[in-house]
């Protein structure tokens, strides 16, 4: 399967969804998140932190750029917001080097802002708003030899 | 004792600053990249860019010091902000000071950016000592804590999501104001009708008491969408620029009216007789004016000058002399660290 969706997401179905993800995908696993502000890019992210076991606060990246967590699963989560950076913006000092060369999960928001400086192997989330508020559309595309992907 | 002159350097995000301290509160030179040498230097410091620290550090520290009328070498002891913020520029700082620290054998303390908020506000008004409930507001941070003594810290609450400054700077894009947002949505906010759009102030369902997680716990992330959809609604009526006034002053009422009444419980619970405000949110007039409306008369409000609400090396200073007078000394093993957590913390901690 190389895609899923788009569907029609609640909050609800997508956090399900993040939480089974972390719970079960095989690392490394890539996950590049865009979409406008406030779509949910976020939630999923936290969701995934959580399925894979990670307790405690989970705070927004966005200033700090790269929030790191050891999951109960044993490998390392990288929760990157690249928010703040414009075009032109050196990513080195986020320890890219490192993120790319990880064993564990990378959850990327605003990934269109690295360019092409993400593995080959790794899955594409689109989350847009839909007609109706409490719905999101949301669109996965598995790109090279990125782990299956996960129904939701 | 007292007459000791320390250095401290931060340069934990996008400012880099420099402080010379005598003492306790002598603050005798004092200068913030972006703000003090804006010109000689030809613009802001880029974000995620620790390079332009690099270039500015010299200057910044040199500045402060002829400020202070000294050198290097009569310094006594050095400062440094450790973490949290961002990795690369926070070495910046810290290997500056470490190798000063070095090279005079002076002592020198590795300081936490979000204690040296709380100490932000001694240096302007000696009264705003513990106990006391504090409210760190900032780009990056969103801490609730009840400040027993120096050094031990309650951390009552915190967001969840993201901090409150980033609320204002995302939903300040939504509506297309200027950046920073906080400012600009102030001032917009001014114009505005809060009644005609009303959000919902998030995480203050009545029946949650001081046990629950989310009694203290904040929340802006939900707010933030919930202003972005009607943003569209009102874009779709061709309404929107009419309104952005108005959105602009209900989003602020709710994000204020959740830190203030996050506040007022910590407040109540604690029994404190001070608050203290810190971080760049805390020059919102509108958040001190808020809270210090509903504090009531026996309870003092201390709002830092907006110099020493944004991230300072003062207020590292500051903290720093309080762990240099309890025989606090960092090796040359001191390294800076994005997510280093907060000295003196007890967590749940509710009530003394």
């Amino acid at each position: 399967m190389r895609t899923l969706g788009p569907s029609a997401l609640s909050e609800p179905q997508l956090v399900a969804w993040g939480e089974r993800i972390g719970a079960s995908a095989e690392p490394p696993l890539w996950m590049s998140l865009n979409g406008p502000l406030g779509a949910g890019k976020s939630v999923l992210a936290r969701a995934v932190c959580r399925g894979a076991g990670v307790t405690g606060h989970i705070p927004s990246p966005s200033f700090t750029l790269v929030q790191s967590y050891r999951s109960r699963r044993g490998f390392t989560i990288h929760h990157v917001d690249l928010y703040r950076l414009r075009p032109g913006d050196p990513i080195e000092p986020l320890g890219w080097d490192d993120l790319m060369d990880g064993s564990g999960f990378v959850l990327l928001e605003w990934a269109n802002r690295a360019g092409g400086q993400q593995p080959e192997d790794r899955w594409e989330v689109e989350i847009d708003y839909h007609d109706r508020a409490d719905r999101r559309t949301v669109e996965v595309r598995r790109l090279g030899a990125a782990p299956e992907l996960i129904e939701w | 004792m007292t007459d000791r002159c320390l250095l401290a350097v931060e340069s934990s995000c996008d400012d880099t600053s420099a402080a010379v301290l005598r003492g306790e509160s002598e603050l005798l030179g004092h200068i913030i990249a972006t703000q003090d040498m804006h010109a000689e230097y030809g613009g802001v410091v880029p974000e995620v860019a620790s390079r332009a620290q690099l270039r500015v550090i010299d200057g910044v520290v040199s500045t402060a010091l002829a400020e202070a009328d000294m050198t290097l070498a009569a310094i006594d002891e050095f400062a440094v902000t450790a973490g949290p913020g961002l990795i690369g520029s926070l070495l910046v700082g810290l290997n500056w000071v470490k190798g000063a620290a070095y090279a005079r054998r002076r002592p020198l303390v590795g300081v936490h950016h979000m204690e040296a908020h709380l100490f932000a506000t001694t240096l302007e008004d000696e009264r705003a000592q513990p106990p006391f409930v504090a409210l760190l507001v900032s780009g990056g941070h969103t801490l609730l804590l009840h400040v027993e003594e120096w050094g031990r810290y309650h951390l009552l609450g915190q967001t969840r999501d993201d901090a409150a400054g980033e609320a204002f700077d995302k939903v300040a894009r939504l509506m297309g104001l200027g950046y920073p947002g906080g400012p600009a949505i102030e001032r917009m906010a001014r114009d505005g009708d809060a009644t005609r759009h009303p959000f919902p102030v998030p995480m203050i369902r009545g029946d949650s008491g001081p046990d629950d997680d989310d009694y203290y716990d904040m929340s802006f992330s939900g707010l933030k969408t919930a202003v972005l959809l009607r943003v569209r609604e009102l874009e779709e009526s061709g309404r929107l620029e009419e309104e952005i006034p108005h959105l602009a002053a209900a989003f602020q009422q709710a994000a204020l009216g959740q830190l203030v009444e996050k506040t007022l419980r910590a407040v109540q619970a604690s029994g404190c007789q001070r608050v203290v405000l810190g971080g760049g949110v805390a020059r919102n007039r509108a958040l001190a004016d808020g809270l210090g409306g509903r504090l009531g008369p026996k309870v003092t409000l201390f709002v830092p000058s907006p110099r020493l609400a944004t991230d300072n090396a003062a207020m590292v200073a500051r903290a720093a002399r309080f762990h240099l007078d309890r025989g606090e000394r960092a090796d040359l093993e001191l390294n800076a660290r994005a997510d280093l957590p907060m000295p003196g913390i007890v967590r749940n901690g509710a009530s003394p």
